[in-house]
């Protein structure tokens, strides 16, 4: 599942990022590491979220929610 | 004893707050060289030792992928500060060690700065200081830098490990079997060829290379181009080996034990935690109603609209204190200085050209002041997130509303900065987009002409109009960016992510020492390449003056009408001022000599070179509305925006009867027969649209790689502005406006 689908108020963990190298680094040097529980705040419209992690708030957009595995 | 401190941190870590509070006011703002990464620089001293203080760029890690991580690795490799303070977030602690980690594994001689050590405790989380220190080998101390305390004690703990003098050993982390084993093979090979190490520890140059590293992997490939190749081809294998076995990379696995080994770290007793990790915070509560899907937007109009009631209520007095100054000082210069080239000058070029731009300083300083309100409180991370939804619509990304912002989205930016915000993205078409579009925001540059138009026509609502220039603003720069992203730079949008730092109330201090940096800056331009611009106008103004016989024909008439009255009313008249003892006749004769000593200062101002130029184009700009003097100032506005204000200055000062008679700028265009709203309204589209300063030219022209660009936004944005000002001057003539 991607995190674009999780309604929010649930608690997912971070399995697998779809994307480049520098997209992945800059995740990864952000705390987004597959392993990472990821509590989502909210969920609007098709699938912007924002994300509570690693005691860091963080925004998505959609397109990078999508790239985003979770189970 | 003197030593060089560098600051690093992650974005949101309170750095700036602890900059300030450790330099005060002892700081200067320039850029790292080569780059345009900004490069705050100060001192301060502590028990009689001078500490040179450098504020490296924000960053979460130290790849080679963006331009702010490679700047802050190259300043500690070429400069080799004697000590760096790292400011952790204390109540962040996990994300904020991962930078600390990357330090220390380069060798780096650290101090810990545990930051919002208040914070912390507020969201139930215990640090053990001492327990932190003692597991990674560095001093680790508490501060709160808004308040600055333990400001003192990490100052001591910095200069203590200078003293000490010795380059620690850089840390060694277990990356797990497959990549220990490709790292101690490779580190060997570096070691026995001295290969770039007498920059980096071998070791890190093994994990570089097996992060792959860009600019490690240049240097490398240059200086040492068989041992890089056959550093390649391991790094290949495992990652091939890593493929196949775990289905990861390399990079994936190096930052999952960076977390681990910090996860680790934390948990010996350095971290306790009252509550569960992800448990709510009243900043989340307050984002529940602030990036709301439908009461956000509301409340981001509010917010604007509020700024520009603020600004301009409270600006208004100030504002006409400096008015008066210079008033005043025309007055003393027109009493004091003999008549001839030199008076005009100064008053015609120096007094009302930059002091109509001087008089602007509140305004800005207001406007600088609330945003950095917004800036410090963390509110305009929220604005970026919520744009973000607008910009994908017209093929921009969240990261362009910072560029915006910067550029002037909230009225009161700068577009060089601006275009250089656009860095942040990856997309090189998004942020060829962006950096072209950018220069459409209101500048604070372009706010003294709006005030100075606002002011003039638009009295009784003046925060009401700007926040409608500042929507136009807006509106023209996502429509021409979605024209330019479906036409020229056509391509697929990238995705967004961004960190959301928690509200903050901003100290009092911090918003003083970035409000005065910005306004100091605005003030500094004024008083040198806004003075220069105004005397170099003046002259295209002045020079070259009437010829003989044209200036005796306005003498004859002078005569003429002086014999036409009865000697006693010629002697009356003289000082302009006493004409309530005048007779009707006296009166009617003055005004009959004032109405010739104008004809001759317009004939003069239409003769001369700029006169000449702004006459010429007038059959074009006539369709907007625009008559030869505001042509002049439009021109003059390319070399800097401000310079259209200092430029109507001088040309309705040199076109004046009397210059001595000083008489605010905006009364002048007020009581002007050539001026009416409609015509202020064209101004100020085409001011919002037009080519933008040749300064931002030029960083667009840089920034973009091509001189075609540059060339681009100045005829692509002058006739958009054209287009919109004549359609906004014929219809609104046709409807009858005036």
């Amino acid at each position: 599942m991607t995190l674009s689908k999780v309604e929010s108020g649930n608690e997912v963990t971070l399995k697998s990022i779809n994307g480049g190298r520098h997209l992945k680094a800059k995740l990864y040097s952000m705390g987004l590491v597959p392993g990472t529980r990821l509590y989502i705040l909210s969920r609007e419209n098709r699938g912007r979220v924002l994300v509570r992690a690693r005691d860091g708030n963080f925004a998505l957009g959609y397109g990078m929610a999508e790239k985003i595995n979770v189970e | 004893m003197e030593a060089t401190v560098a600051l690093a941190g992650n974005p949101n870590s309170g750095k700036t707050t602890l900059f300030n509070a450790l330099t005060g006011a002892r700081q200067h703002v320039g850029n790292y060289p080569g780059v345009t990464v900004e490069k705050k620089e100060g001192s301060c001293s502590h028990n009689g030792n001078q500490l040179h203080i450098v504020d490296l760029p924000g960053t979460y890690s130290l790849t080679a992928y963006s331009i702010e991580e490679v700047v802050a690795r190259d300043f500690l490799i070429s400069q080799k500060p004697e000590v760096v303070i790292d400011i952790v977030d204390a109540s962040n602690l996990e994300r904020n060690l991962y930078l600390a980690v990357q330090f220390l594994e380069m060798g780096v001689p650290l101090v810990l700065s545990l930051n919002m050590i208040d914070v912390a405790r507020q969201r139930g989380i215990e640090v053990d200081a001492k327990r932190l220190s003692e597991l990674l080998g560095v001093p680790a101390v508490p501060t709160i830098a808004r308040s600055g305390r333990g400001k003192d004690d990490l100052l001591a703990a910095a200069v203590l490990k200078v003293k000490e003098g010795r380059k620690p050993d850089p840390l060694v982390i277990s990356y797990g079997d497959d990549l220990d084993l490709a790292l101690a093979e490779m580190e060997g090979r570096i070691r026995a060829q001295s290969f770039l190490t007498n920059l980096y520890p071998a070791r890190w140059v093994a994990l570089k290379f097996l992060e792959g590293d860009a600019q490690i992997l240049e240097k490398g490939r240059k200086l040492n181009p068989e041992l890089a190749s056959s550093l390649e081809k391991t790094v290949h294998k495992v990652t091939d080996h890593l493929a196949k076995t775990l289905d990861t990379e390399p990079e994936a696995l190096i930052s999952d034990h960076r977390y681990g080994y910090i996860h680790a770290l934390l948990k010996q007793g350095v971290i306790q935690r009252q509550y569960n990790q992800n448990r709510l915070y009243a900043s989340d509560t307050i984002d529940r109603f602030l990036t709301h899907r439908l009461l956000g937007p509301i409340i981001m109009l509010l917010v604007v609209m509020g700024l520009y009631k603020f600004t301009f209520t409270y600006s208004e007095m100030p504002v006409a204190w400096v008015e008066g100054f210079f008033g005043w000082l025309g007055d003393l210069a027109a009493a004091h200085l003999p008549e001839g080239l030199f008076k005009s000058l100064v008053l015609s070029g120096i007094i009302d050209g930059v002091g109509g731009v001087m008089g602007f300083v509140p305004l800005i300083m207001f406007m600088f002041f609330g945003i950095s309100i917004l800036e410090d409180s963390g509110y305009l991370a929220r604005v970026a997130y919520m744009l973000d939804r607008v910009f994908r619509i017209f093929g921009l990304h969240g990261n362009s509303v910072m560029a915006y912002i910067v550029s002037g989205g909230i009225a009161g930016g700068c577009a060089v900065p601006g275009v250089m915000a656009t860095r942040t993205l990856r997309s090189p078409k998004e942020r060829l987009a962006t950096l072209l579009t950018a220069p459409f925001m209101n500048c604070g540059a372009k706010l003294p002409v709006f005030a100075l138009l606002i002011a003039a026509f638009f009295a009784e609502n003046e925060a009401g109009i700007m926040f409608a220039i500042t929507i136009i603003a807006w509106a023209g720069a996502l429509l021409a960016a979605k024209l330019l992203r479906s036409t020229v730079v056509k391509g697929p949008a990238t995705p967004f992510v961004m960190e959301l730092p928690p509200y903050r109330i901003p100290t009092f201090k911090g918003l003083c020492i970035h409000t005065w940096e910005r306004t100091w800056q605005y003030i500094k331009k004024a008083g040198t390449v806004i003075l220069g611009i105004a005397i170099i106008l003046w002259a295209m103004m002045t020079f070259p003056s009437l010829s003989d016989s044209r200036a005796a024909e306005f003498e004859r008439q002078r005569i003429a009408i002086a014999a036409e009255a009865p000697t006693a009313t010629v002697q009356k008249p003289g000082s302009a001022q006493e004409d309530t003892g005048l007779s009707a006749a006296a009166q009617q004769l003055q005004d009959r000599l004032e109405a010739v000593d104008h004809a001759e200062a317009e004939a003069g101002l239409r003769y001369s070179v700029a006169g000449r130029i702004g006459t010429a184009l007038e059959s074009v700009t006539r369709l907007a509305g625009f008559d030869w003097r505001t042509n002049i100032a439009l021109l003059g506005g390319f070399a800097a925006k401000e310079v259209v204000v200092s430029t109507l200055g001088t040309a309705y000062s040199l076109g004046e009867v009397d210059p001595e008679q000083s008489e605010p700028l905006s009364e002048r265009l007020a009581n002007s027969p050539e001026w009416s709203p409609l015509v202020a309204w064209s101004l100020i589209i085409f001011t919002i649209f037009y080519a933008p300063c040749f300064v931002t030219v030029v960083c667009i022209v840089r920034e973009s790689g091509s001189w075609k660009w540059g060339a681009f936004s100045v005829t692509f944005n002058t006739a958009v502005a054209y287009v919109l000002a004549a359609g906004v001057y014929q219809i609104g003539t046709f409807l009858g406006g005036s």
